[in-house]
């Protein structure tokens, strides 16, 4: 301890007497440890430990799935969930959820809540106890006595201004009145943004439909039960119900994962990881850096260490010293860091969206704590040790004699410019493979941009409706609603066009649908080729400027009463009809055997993306609103202005045909396109910042090598230029060995970039492209290595070969 | 100067009574180099006494090869063939470790540069070879205090090398050498770098370091600091004169 304290002080006095060196180390440090801290502090919050439920380990999710669909995590039939609770035994109970988003109204003002229909064991399964009243009970998840609800802290709050005496009052949503029971924790948020749970009570006809997938199924193994057993039980379980039910299982099983795991979702997680390997990249390339400082300085104090030795250090007290000081640099520079992380965490949560974070588990917790300020001191230790071992082994056995011998040129140490130049031969490769991937994604991201929506978003609003049963039983109801409300908004000043549909350009989501084409070969249920299926009125496609390229758009001849058509998209006509024209050609849309009536096709319409990150159209088949009346509405006006500057106005017009219907989610197309865009975007910007910084490192890290270098052959310049060189020939022979330096590291770089660019395009599918552009950093990367070079070589011509001479 | 080293009472100058084993034995000893094809002999087939309390002088041209001796005798060099007895333990059988071992349990170092450490005070440049024997702080307290007033130097003690002459800066590099009451100083040109009034000073300090016991191999020019000592042996393209010892 004692000499553990002596060397602390001495490394500090080390350090301060070498005030530039420990600036730019220190500096270095914060730059790649800050931003390793604010990605682990993402990684931390949105990944690893997005959810905090006790015995949280034990939690788990079930899925059905099918691999021939490409659905992962599919949800779960009521009936399949049935069968599950009561055949499996690996756990302790299981719970079921279903999303309901409800119009609140019989306050104030008429809101749109988010809320869930859950089994009522989910609290217990989670541990979670309300904050105020009870949760709810098993008995109140049968239908008619499921009118009982528990509200967030948020809405208790909001609605409710944190009443104490609210249990027993009524909660109406969707004009259902509900019962409140309780109010959970202000920290509870499962699901995520959820603001009330009501029972979830399967009527009898959503126990019949097996492929009636809606439930998310929430379990809590039992203590002893593995997640492996609880696997094998359950694909047991479902292969048995592939036999029992072909019609709908053929092709689907089931899995487990953990809540964790459940949670996230599957996509995002990866652009997260790339960023972490980009700046574990960046760290990597500081320590490269920092490690050839520091051989660099190990020649300036050989005479230190010799003496030291002399004095009767022993190797390993030297290698601690130097350690120590190593140290004392990545704790500066980890402590600045933390400042890198806070303004890093800051700009990450400015770049992406509320309405996508207040969906994203963990988000609450993402910010600097406990556990960020743990992985930044280990990324300093490590940090610590990757650039200060192999300098502090090369400085600790020095050549004695040489070293302490008067006047000897001890400067010399043809070793330390090997490890050196081994060390730039590395952080050339890790750039350019850094170079390569952050290149990829840029453009990757930058070609999303570029190109067509097949739709302009410019100047439109939208905003959703979701008409409850209650007041709008029929179809009839539905449509009327949808006319006056296209009427209000088309007659507001400063509107251009209005649409109503159940989709809107870009709105992901939404499954899709099986057809049967007339004149095609019948599939078997199950292989149908699979359409997306909007339903939307006749304003759509001009409100869209999606142009109609075959016949016409919908209009007021295709009336509830009139015969079904359709307009497909180009994709689908080509699909389905190659080489001839849809028009007048008919389909029918639903599974084999529960197909609805024929559809003639009326129109062509141009395809149009149904997520930004698609890299393919999907084959579409438009229904017309009035023939398809549906309860959840996308409205969307096209204005001359400003859209937002509409929405006031837009929303008095939509409360004055019904008052307890409030729209909501009210957002600009563009406004839509950039939150879509916003994760990869920033993935692309972090990217291409961590690539310029290795850039940036690489030539500090060269300037370096060839300026110490330089110093340590003035002696052999001023003789060469003694016996006639000229500059240019000093100039030439120092670049070369800059030079070579350079393409020994682009030719160990070069193969290694390409295995992660296919890598990366095989994560990222969509995003990324193998594409040999992002190759030309190689060259960018030669140029600036040269650039970097010639300061120090251009000092080389100045040698004043006389001078150089009489100083040896 | 009065030293008076109560730490270790050894008889004044030659073998300590009774002693029959030199403190140093050097048998046929050589050191080479790799030089183009050949080899380049820095010592040929040294043999040399060296006893206990002794105050030896090694003496020859530059490039004779006396600093190699004398790393060699301090242990800083493993890479060479012969037998070394030191204190009867066979150097020439000690790996890096046994070597340091012994060497810091009985060698100190006199440069001809001083070679202080530039970031350290007068009294931890004293502490630092202490602590890398691991002696524990209270007790390297009362060594360095010890060492500072023997040599005079306690008002010097939080100053730093550069702020010191350099005579007072070979003094204190002379304190830091016995700091651990070494057996045997290795001193390389000790006045080298000092005008002489201050070398005169310097090696009146040797001189009553040995009276005390140490023994002192001492290697130099000057025939004036050769006459401090009791026997002279000469280098010459690494063939010693004089060094054999008697029989």
């Amino acid at each position: 301890m004692d000499a553990l304290i002596q060397d602390l002080r001495l490394g500090l006095r080390a350090l301060r007497r070498s005030p530039g060196f420990t600036l730019v180390a220190c500096a270095m440090l914060a730059l790649g440890i800050g931003a390793n801290a604010a990605m682990f502090s993402g990684v931390n919050a949105l990944l690893l430990r997005p959810v905090h439920f006790a015995g949280l380990e034990r939690l788990v999710m079930l899925w059905e799935r099918s691999p021939r669909l490409g659905i992962e995590r599919g949800g779960v039939s009521p009936a399949d969930f049935e069968d599950w609770r009561s055949q499996c035994r690996s756990y302790e109970g299981l719970a079921a959820l279903q999303g309901w988003d409800a119009n609140l109204t019989g306050g104030d003002e008429p809101e749109r809540v988010s809320g869930c229909r859950v089994s009522p064991e989910l609290f217990g399964l989670l541990r979670v106890r309300p904050a105020l009243g009870r949760g709810l009970r098993p008995d109140e998840a049968r239908s008619g006595r499921d009118q009982v609800a528990v509200l967030s802290h948020g809405l208790w709050r909001r609605r409710f201004g944190a009443d104490p005496r609210v249990i027993g009052r009524t909660l109406v949503l969707d004009g259902y009145p509900h019962l409140v029971v309780g109010v959970m924790p202000a920290d509870f948020e499962f699901p995520m943004a959820a603001q009330f749970w009501t029972p979830l009570a399967f009527v009898p006809e959503q126990l019949g439909p097996r492929d009636l997938r809606i439930l998310t199924v929430v379990g809590r193994l039992r203590a002893g039960a593995t997640l492996a057993a609880a696997r094998a039980e359950l694909s047991t379980l479902a292969r048995r119900l592939e036999r029992e039910y072909p019609e709908t299982h053929t092709g689907w099983t089931a899995h487990v994962t953990t809540l964790t795991q459940g949670v996230v979702d599957e996509f995002s997680p990866r652009f997260m990881w790339v960023a972490t390997g980009a700046v574990g990249f960046v760290l990597l390339l500081v320590c490269a850096n920092l490690a050839g400082l520091l051989l660099a300085r190990a020649v300036s104090r050989r005479k230190e260490i010799a003496i030291r030795t002399a004095l009767g250090a022993s190797r390993a007290r030297l290698v601690r010293q130097l350690l120590t000081e190593s140290l004392l640099l990545a704790v500066g520079g980890a402590s600045l860091g933390m400042l890198v992380a806070a303004w890093g965490v800051d700009f990450m949560k400015a770049s992406i969206p509320a309405e996508v974070t207040r969906l994203l588990p963990g988000w609450r917790h993402f910010g600097l704590d406990g556990a960020v300020l743990a992985f930044t001191a280990l990324a300093a230790v490590a940090s610590a040790l990757l650039f200060g071992l192999a300098p502090a082994l090369h400085a600790s056995q020095p050549d004695l004699q040489e070293a302490l011998k008067e006047g000897g040129r001890t400067s010399r140490a043809p070793g330390t410019a090997r490890s050196r130049g081994a060390l730039v031969v590395i952080q050339v490769a890790l750039t350019l493979v850094l170079l390569v991937g952050s290149g990829l994604l840029v453009s990757g991201y930058q070609r999303l941009a570029r190109q067509s929506q097949g739709f302009d978003p410019r100047h439109v609003l939208t905003l959703r409706l979701t008409l409850p049963d209650t007041r709008y039983a029929t179809g009839a109801d539905l449509r009327l609603y949808a006319r006056r409300a296209l009427e209000r908004a088309a007659a507001l000043p400063g509107v251009e066009s209005a649409a109503l549909g159940n989709r809107l350009p870009l709105s992901g989501g939404g499954g899709t649908e099986r057809v049967t084409v007339e004149g095609r070969p019948a599939a078997r249920r199950g292989e149908q080729p699979r359409v997306d299926r909007p339903v939307v009125d006749p304003g759509y496609f001009e409100t869209f400027r999606i142009p109609i390229l075959q016949g016409r758009a919908f209009d007021g001849r295709d009336r509830e009463d009139a015969p079904p058509v359709a307009v497909v998209s180009e994709t689908m006509a080509r699909r389905s009809w190659p080489g001839q024209s849809p028009l007048g050609r008919r389909l029918r849309l639903g599974p084999a055997g529960e197909e609805g009536p024929w559809v003639t096709v009326v129109g062509v319409a141009a395809d149009v993306k149904r997520s930004w990150i698609d890299r393919e159209f999907r084959p579409t088949v438009y229904l017309p609103l009035a023939q398809a009346p549906r309860r959840s509405l996308r409205l969307a006006v096209r204005t001359s202005g400003d859209p937002l500057a509409l929405l006031p106005a837009l929303r008095e017009q939509l409360l004055a045909v019904d008052r307890d219907l409030p729209p909501y989610a009210a957002a600009t197309m563009e406004q839509e396109l950039r939150d879509q865009a916003s994760g990869v975007r920033l993935t692309a910007v972090l990217l291409g910042f961590f690539g310029f910084l290795a850039v940036l490192l690489a030539a500090v890290g060269l300037y370096g090598v060839v300026a110490h270098a330089t110093s340590q052959r003035t002696h052999e310049f001023g003789v060469r230029m003694a016996l006639g060189a000229r500059p240019g020939d000093v100039r030439r022979m120092v670049l070369a060995h800059a030079g070579r330096l350079a393409l020994a590291g682009l030719a160990i770089g070069l193969p290694a970039a390409l295995v992660l660019a296919h890598l990366l395009a095989r994560l990222l599918f969509g995003v990324v492209v193998v594409d040999w552009t992002a190759f030309a950093a190689a060259p960018l990367l030669m140029a600036v290595m040269l650039a970097a070079s010639d300061l120090p070589a251009r000092q080389a011509t100045r040698v004043d070969p006389m001078l150089s001479l009489r100083a040896e | 100067m009065n030293l008076s080293l109560e730490s270790e009472v050894r008889a004044p100058g030659g073998n300590p009574a009774g002693a029959t084993e030199p403190l140093v034995r050097l048998r046929d000893v050589e050191k080479s180099f790799h030089q183009g094809q050949g080899r380049y002999y820095a010592l040929r087939r040294v043999t040399l006494d060296v006893s206990q309390g002794e105050f030896l002088t090694i003496m020859g041209p530059s490039g004779a090869g006396k600093s190699t001796l004398l790393h060699l005798i301090g242990m800083h060099d493993g890479d060479w063939s012969g037998e070394y007895h030191f204190m009867e333990e066979p150097v020439h059988r000690l790996d890096v470790k046994g070597r340091a071992r012994l060497r810091n349990a009985n060698i100190g170092f006199v440069f001809q540069s001083y070679h202080l450490l530039d970031d350290l005070t007068v009294y931890e440049n004293l502490e630092i070879p202490l602590s890398y024997r691991n002696v524990k702080r209270p007790q390297r307290a009362s060594m360095v205090c010890d060492a500072l007033d023997r040599f005079q130097i306690v008002a010097k003690k939080d100053l730093y090398p550069r702020q010191l002459s350099g005579g007072q800066q070979q003094l204190v590099a002379v304190a830091r050498a016995v700091v651990a009451n070494p057996r045997l100083v290795l001193a390389d040109e000790p006045t080298g770098n000092l005008h002489s009034e201050q070398a005169l000073e310097i090696m009146e300090l040797f001189k009553e370091l040995n009276a005390g016991g140490t023994t002192i191999i001492q290697v130099t020019h000057s025939q004036t600091n050769a006459s401090y000592g009791r026997r002279v042996v000469r280098l010459k393209d690494g063939w010693l004169e004089g060094g054999t010892p008697e029989a």
